[in-house]
């Protein structure tokens, strides 16, 4: 009677919590599947919240990326324009180079975007800007922003001002190129200027080039994250075929087991009410 | 055979059917006293044996019934089986009683235990990873640490409150076994001076059975009876009661041993489980949580002193270096290094590097998935319990389902059984009746006999 019962509870008390599993001896293989998956999918919503982070990152430089292409390439155009203009109009000269200038300076300013909080092309360092708005000198660390995204994988989210940009004194570091052509620009020289805009797309080539690593970065954290969306999901039915109970088959048990139980009870009462002092007087 | 000692044999039956109707009554009475051995009234007719005289001669036989006394019907083999599974039951009840409860002080699987704790820790670290110039990610570090810390000296005051626990069961066990011991003598003693079965000493043996089962499911005991009725008790070999003497027992903080010369008492049963419980299961799994503990602070250590913490100072320590085991394990104090109360010394950069560097806390934050991390330690720790503990409910159930077989086999010999007492009951009042009967008709015979003995045509 006693087996029947406690048969009869523990099926009443899977379907109440839900849980199959309430303790580790209950079914400890089953337990440890299921803390395994717990954990794993604790450890996907931190990776995500990486990921997350690395997207807006990456996402971002992709933006001024963009911004830095457009404006090299008016750069590009006034250069062209003052090569042709050749000795001729002092004023128009010194329009075209104030135009470069102007470039220049807005793409400095471009240079020190920050993304939450941090500078976006002065490595992990913090200076006050990321180029030296009159020597043109990388004021940042060659550090990298890395993510999480994964286990084991380290995805590097940042590029710093050399990478970007070109070492100083390189040049073909952008800023240095652009103050050499307005300089060039101004004086008229068209030989200057010619090695100016070669220079110049060599610079702007490195930029394109950086964008499409980025992208390639990007590709990656979104096929990571939409393989980890899957393996989450599956992760999380895992936990649940390890720990809950199945309800119908609870349901069927406690009934089955009710039964037996009654059963129990009924054969136990008559044999408890058969007894010879009923018969004698 | 005269007429007289036709009454007397008359007689003898009444008063043997009185003695079984009180025998029935006894046992009826006694029906839920537990331990109760029912009793029969054993008797034999009087006098059948031939006088031995010069002419062998049957006449002076007075016939009738006497009653020889009473029998125990008990079944020697079920006894032992009986005992046996009580010595089983005992252990197993002991290892699973402990095992759930240690169990139970890590409150697995939840979110709320040891390893979401954990989990939760590295993401701590994970997110200064993202915010390394932020104070308030390190303060968070060190409060889920603080929380960490926390919940690993709870597990293991909880281990260590069990293992006191069952310590002190020792204490209460050799009280309890001097005590039986001392009452099984004494009964020892009643037996002998009670002489021949009956009802009373029946009732003698009853109790000192009682005494000995319960003394084997504390230790495993085994009995035998001797001729005259007393019996001997064993433990692990050496004789704890024989007749009147008694080997006493004392307990030490780990184990029980004999008073006379201190050697430990190598007992099955309750107090067997409780020697393995408290000599290595417990003091085992407690190791093994201290390796967890270890296990955190050398990895975690390593890799802090080497980051550089906010300002770019490095040599920063994390955990107390000498706090190895989880019930001293601390977030360093140490006034110059530690961690605790200076959220601005968390490592998360490593040197060269600038503020916004997060390397330092992202490795820490990768020991969450390292095959020797303390995750994996832990993981290894919990399947190990979880297993233990199943196998020790496994087997106290079994234990128990084969005492309880014992136990309907032996009652089914041993117990009142209400119908088969009435039955007797029916039977020894017709014998009552029948007698009385016989006292009549033999009555109405001498009174013909006296009265109208030489009348004629009266």
């Amino acid at each position: 009677m006693a087996h029947a019962r406690s048969v009869r509870d523990a099926a009443a008390s899977q379907i109440s919590s839900g849980k199959r599993i309430t303790r580790l001896s209950d079914d400890p293989a089953s337990a440890i599947d299921s803390l395994r998956a717990r954990r794993e999918i604790q450890r996907s919503q931190m990776y995500e919240l990486q990921a997350q982070d690395a997207q807006g990152f990456l996402d971002n430089y992709d933006g001024i990326f963009t911004q830095f292409s457009d404006r090299l390439i008016r750069a590009r155009d006034v250069a062209l324009q003052g090569q042709n203009t050749g000795a001729s109009g002092a004023e128009i000269r010194k329009a075209l180079s104030d135009e470069i200038s102007a470039i220049k300076t807005e793409l400095l300013s471009l240079s020190n975007a920050k993304y939450a909080g941090k500078p976006m092309f002065a490595g992990t360092a913090d200076p006050a800007k990321a180029y030296d708005d009159t020597t043109l000198a990388y004021q940042g660390d060659s550090g990298q922003y890395k993510r999480n995204i994964a286990p084991g994988v380290d995805l590097p989210v940042s590029v710093t001002g050399p990478e970007a940009f070109g070492s100083d004194g390189s040049g073909s570091q952008m800023f240095e190129v652009l103050d050499d052509l307005e300089a060039q620009i101004l004086a008229g020289n068209e030989a200057g200027i010619a090695s100016g805009i070669l220079s110049l797309d060599v610079a702007r080539e490195r930029l394109e080039s950086m964008r499409i690593s980025v992208g390639v970065r990007t590709s990656t954290l979104e096929a990571i994250r939409t393989q980890r969306a899957v393996a989450t999901e599956t992760l999380t039915r895992q936990a649940s075929a390890a720990e809950d109970a199945d309800l119908a088959k609870s349901a069927i048990e406690l009934s089955s087991a009710e039964v037996a139980y009654n059963a129990t009870l009924s054969v136990a009462a008559r044999i408890f009410q058969t007894s010879l002092v009923d018969f004698l007087r | 055979m005269s007429s007289i000692q036709s009454l007397n044999s008359a007689l003898s039956g009444l008063m043997a059917a009185r003695r079984h109707l009180e025998t029935h009554g006894h046992n009826i009475a006694n029906a839920a006293t537990e331990g109760y051995t029912r009793q029969r009234v054993t008797q034999s007719p009087a006098g059948s044996g031939i006088v031995s005289r010069v002419f062998a001669t049957p006449a002076s036989d007075p016939g009738g019934v006497t009653s020889v006394g009473v029998e125990r019907l008990t079944d020697l083999l079920m006894q032992n089986r009986l005992s046996m599974a009580t010595d089983f039951d005992g252990a197993a009840q002991a290892t699973e009683k402990y095992m759930m409860r240690i169990e139970d002080a890590f409150a697995e699987p939840s979110d709320s235990a040891l390893s979401g704790q954990m989990t939760r820790f590295w993401g701590s670290w994970a997110a200064l990873a993202i915010s390394p110039e932020s104070n308030a990610a390190r303060q968070q570090v060190l409060a889920e640490a603080d929380q960490l810390v926390y919940t690993l000296r709870r597990s293991d005051t909880e281990l260590s409150d069990t293992l006191e626990f069952a310590s002190g069961e020792f204490n209460v066990i050799a009280d309890e076994i001097n005590n039986l011991t001392s009452q099984i003598a004494n009964l020892n003693g009643a037996v002998v001076s009670a002489g021949s079965m009956t009802t009373a000493q029946s009732d003698l043996w009853d109790q000192r059975d009682r005494l000995v089962h319960r003394l084997s499911e504390l230790t495993g005991a085994t009995q035998s009876v001797r001729p005259d009725g007393q019996i001997a008790v064993f433990v692990a070999g050496r004789t704890l009661v024989d007749n009147k003497t008694v080997l006493r027992v004392q307990a030490t903080a780990t184990s029980l041993q004999w008073e006379g010369d201190s050697t430990p008492v190598e007992a099955a049963g309750y107090v067997g489980a409780l020697h393995t419980l408290v000599s290595s299961t417990i003091p085992d799994i407690k190791s093994k949580l201290d390796n967890v503990a270890a296990s955190l602070v050398t990895q975690i250590n390593s890799l802090h002193s080497t980051g550089s913490d906010r300002v770019g100072n490095t040599g920063r320590i994390f955990f107390d270096p000498a706090g190895l085991t989880a019930g001293n394990i601390s977030v360093s104090t140490d006034p110059t290094n530690g961690v605790y109360g200076h959220p601005e010394r968390v490592s998360a950069g490593v040197p060269g590097n600038g503020p916004f560097d997060g390397t330092a806390a992202l490795s820490i934050a990768a020991l969450a998935d390292s095959a020797t991390g303390p995750d994996a330690v832990y993981m290894g720790f919990l399947s190990d319990l979880g297993v233990k503990t199943s196998s020790a409910r496994a087997r106290a159930q079994s234990a128990s389902l084969v005492l309880e077989s014992a136990v309907r086999d032996y009652s089914s010999v041993a117990q009142v059984n209400l119908d088969d007492e009435l039955a007797g009951m029916t039977a020894a009042q017709r014998a009552y009746q029948a007698s009385a009967r016989v006292v009549t008709t033999i009555d109405e015979m001498l009174d013909d006999l006296i009265r109208r003995f030489g009348r004629v045509g009266a």
